[in-house]
């Protein structure tokens, strides 16, 4: 080297680098940052299921209201059938007691 | 326990050996960092992203390398990233090196002549070549022989021979007083 002094301040300089310790809680922080993707991953899945279900009844509310719709009232005049009520059994006939 | 079982059982579930592995290789890694970034709280960030980076892909290890050499490789593109995004601090401050200064420096001009040659060391390191700067880092900050950081670079043993001779003839010429 040029400067053989320059060379030990050099390694001096990676030497004071290399002594510098990590924080000791690195790992708890790291598992910390693990745990909390997997709940936000569990989240979004639990977020899609609750979507799928709400669109899953709502398809079944429109297709419910669609076969109602289909259906077609009966437009057929029938014979009107008029029921005099008088002709009905007289339940008076049966109050007599000669008549029991 | 073995790396190759440590992994196995983390891939199974248990998210405990993963810790095992982050203590193992925490201080590798984070003096690859502080080899980039010469900051603690940086080199702490990254050594951070590092593991959390490699457990989200753990299950794509393929054991063709060690997982230190893997690791490596992780954090040196970790901290070149951390690089190119993040603005660089215009005071470079490292607590180390201040109370070196004071323990070991009688006066204040003395201590700010050696901050200055610090600042200029920095500099010149900072300054190599990303390939250079690479390859010095890993040798001269965790004595890696050079058939392992030529499987972290993906390169050959004569190219990362080249590098490091380059990146000293390069501090040679930015270093010297004139």
């Amino acid at each position: 080297m040029a400067n053989p002094d320059m060379d030990n301040k050099l390694d001096a300089f990676i030497k004071i680098e290399r002594a510098i310790e990590p924080n000791p809680f690195i790992s708890t922080r790291v598992m910390g940052k693990i745990t909390g993707l997997a709940l936000a991953k569990n989240k979004k899945q639990s977020a899609y299921k609750i979507a799928l279900v709400a669109v899953s009844i709502l398809i079944a509310i429109i297709v419910g209201m669609a076969i109602g719709d289909t259906y077609q009232m009966n437009e057929n005049n029938g014979i009107a059938v008029m029921i005099n009520d008088n002709q009905i059994e007289n339940l008076g006939f049966y109050k007599t007691i000669s008549n029991e | 326990m073995q790396d190759s079982e440590l992994i196995k059982n983390v891939l199974q579930g248990d998210q405990r050996y993963y810790t095992l592995i982050v203590e193992k290789y925490q201080s590798n890694v984070f003096r690859v960092a502080i080899g980039f970034v010469h900051n603690k709280e940086d080199a702490e960030e990254i050594t951070q992203d590092v593991f959390v980076k490699a457990y989200t892909v753990l299950s794509g290890f393929n054991h063709q390398s060690a997982l230190a050499t893997w690791l490596y490789r992780i954090a040196v593109n970790a901290s070149l990233n951390f690089l190119r995004s993040r603005k660089r601090k215009s005071i470079w401050v490292n607590i180390s090196h201040a109370f070196y200064l004071a323990a070991n420096e009688k006066n204040a001009e003395a201590s700010m002549h050696l901050q200055e040659e610090w600042e200029s060391i920095r500099r010149a390191v900072d300054g190599l070549p990303e390939k250079q700067r690479t390859a010095f880092i890993l040798s001269k900050y965790e004595d890696l022989p050079q058939r392992q950081i030529a499987a972290i670079m993906n390169t050959t043993e004569g190219s990362v021979e080249q590098f490091i001779l380059r990146a000293k003839r390069n501090l040679q010429k930015k270093l010297k007083i004139p």
